[in-house]
């Protein structure tokens, strides 16, 4: 099962959203996730994530978006959050 | 709903929307030069070619080539639409509108047909070439929001602005061609509210609670003001281009028209200014200043306007000193000391934070990017140029001068505000 890291950034002023994902991307490793709270689709970040080995899946959250972050060649944890439910 | 990796393409260059930005001060400065030359003269007659000259060095020189450099930027970054080969297309868009402006204000300003022939030319590429691109990306934007629907709507109106301009620049450049007069109002109209206001209202819904953490527009609000813009522009230009002559009724629908384009703009500033005082956060920056002022002028304009259509027409110019110098200008100019520093902020990110081996230690916070204090500095002379500005229409003309020589140092303030951001993203760069 995938530890989950919860980010609630939907109150922060840009560009601290991203501050606190790259942050935590940073910490990030195989068997863990992201699920970024948000109030609008980080475009920006997904070219981020995309450049440097992350996948990502937004879905639609009570605040917004909750997106979830991940590291491409993680499919174990790519599988478990595929079956998450929103 | 799932959304799946929805933006892969390339995010643009960062000298996409820069060249744009970066050129914008120049020509408002090259504006009030020529406002220099001509004298307190040139306020005696709103329509002399002069005055036209100066209006379009404003209006396209520093409003539309900031907000075609926001639009590069802000497509992909708030709706997920990216504009093809976007890096080719700016440089290319800027060259030409650059040129085409120039050669414009040139041909208004020495009053030479030649000059006006060859900025249509340049100008007509220039312009197609934009909204070709920006059509095409919102048309296939992945998001749908409120936003990327207003986006649209100004798009549109500067597809009719242009080619209603680009008519008129014909009248005054080629003897085959009728000057149309009646055309006029229409492309004020369109340019002024359909893409200039427009598109402020459509970043407003992003950019007001994003940056300054307010609550959300209402949705009702931002489903209907845009349509409602558009609506009433088209049925004002149906009315306008069927009526041959102007008769009572006439005018009364006109007034009409009139007092809904009120409602609609007064309805958006004042609720704008109401979610900023409620704003989440008390914090209070250059943005919110140039915002609360851009707003409070909007409101201004408005009541100037209604004044002025009832009782003083001579008021006129008051109204587009407060319209496009206090509205569109502040909000515009507030903008960009987010905008800027987010930029270089993010694309230092982009190549730095998992590439460099000091990673995002040495990158700079959008605060040290364009710091607080000094673009506070612009800000107090934007203001102080402003209030002169209307002390030269409403007391004195010898106001004029002191207001051009406040406008200049303004504008070049924000130049090297603008062009040391640059300088700060190359240095980070070269150190990485």
């Amino acid at each position: 099962m995938a530890r989950e890291i919860v980010l609630d950034v939907h109150e922060l002023p840009a560009p601290e959203p991203m501050e606190q994902a790259l942050d935590a991307l940073e910490k990030m490793t195989d068997g863990e996730y992201i699920k970024m709270i948000h109030r609008m689709q980080p475009f920006p970040l997904y070219n981020i994530l995309f450049e440097n080995g992350f996948k990502y899946e937004a879905r639609d959250g009570t605040t917004g978006f909750d997106i979830y972050i991940w590291h491409a060649k993680d499919t174990e944890t790519e599988q478990f959050i595929k079956h998450i439910k929103n | 709903m799932n959304y799946n990796q929805l933006s892969l393409e390339q995010a643009p260059d960062i000298s996409t929307p820069l060249r744009f930005f970066l050129s914008a001060p120049l020509f408002a400065f090259l504006a009030f030069c020529l406002l220099m030359y001509q004298g307190p003269e040139i306020l005696s007659n709103r329509w002399s070619p002069q005055t036209l000259a100066f209006t379009h060095l404003v209006t396209l020189g520093f409003i539309t080539m900031s907000m075609v450099g926001a639009l590069f930027q802000l497509l992909p970054v708030l709706a997920g639409a990216s504009i093809p080969r976007s890096s080719q297309l700016s440089l290319v868009t800027h060259l030409l509108f650059s040129c085409g402006v120039l050669l414009l204000a040139a041909g208004f300003a020495f009053e030479q047909a030649t000059l006006l022939k060859l900025s249509i030319i340049v100008l007509i590429p220039g312009l197609l070439i934009f909204l070709l691109a920006t059509s095409y990306a919102l048309i296939n934007a992945q998001s749908s929001h409120a936003s990327i629907n207003s986006m649209r709507i100004a798009i549109f109106s500067l597809w009719i602005t242009a080619t209603l301009g680009l008519l008129l620049a014909s009248g005054h450049a080629l003897d085959a061609i009728p000057l149309l007069r009646q055309f006029t109002p229409l492309h004020i109209g369109w340019g002024t509210l359909g893409w200039i206001s427009v598109m402020i209202i459509s970043v407003a819904y992003q950019v007001v609670p994003m940056f300054q953490i307010t609550f959300s527009y209402p949705k009702l609000m931002t489903r209907l003001l845009s349509p409602s813009i558009l609506i009433a522009l088209i049925l004002w230009s149906a009315y306008r281009y069927t009526s041959t002559q102007v008769s009572i009724p006439g005018e009364a629908i006109d007034l009409g028209f009139f007092f809904l384009f009120f409602c609609i703009m007064l309805s958006f500033a004042l609720f704008t200014l109401k979610l900023e005082a409620q704003r989440k956060k008390r914090l209070a920056d250059t943005t919110l200043y140039f915002w609360m002022t851009g707003l409070s002028c909007l409101g201004f304009s408005l009541v100037v306007l209604l004044y002025a259509e009832f009782f003083d027409q001579e008021l006129s110019i008051l109204v587009g000193i407060l319209f496009f110098f206090g509205f569109a200008i502040s909000i515009i100019n507030g903008m960009l000391y987010k905008i800027i520093p987010f930029l270089v902020w993010l694309h230092l990110h982009r190549k730095l934070a998992f590439s460099s081996p000091r990673g995002r230690s040495g990158i700079p916070t959008m605060n040290e990017v364009i710091n607080n204090r000094q673009s506070m500095r612009q800000y107090w002379l934007h203001l102080l140029a402003l209030v002169l500005s209307i002390a030269t229409i409403t007391i004195s003309t010898k106001f004029f001068y002191m207001a051009i020589l406040v406008w200049l140092a303004n504008y070049a303030l924000l130049f090297i505000h603008i062009f040391r951001a640059i300088l700060t993203y190359r240095h980070c760069l070269g150190t990485k």
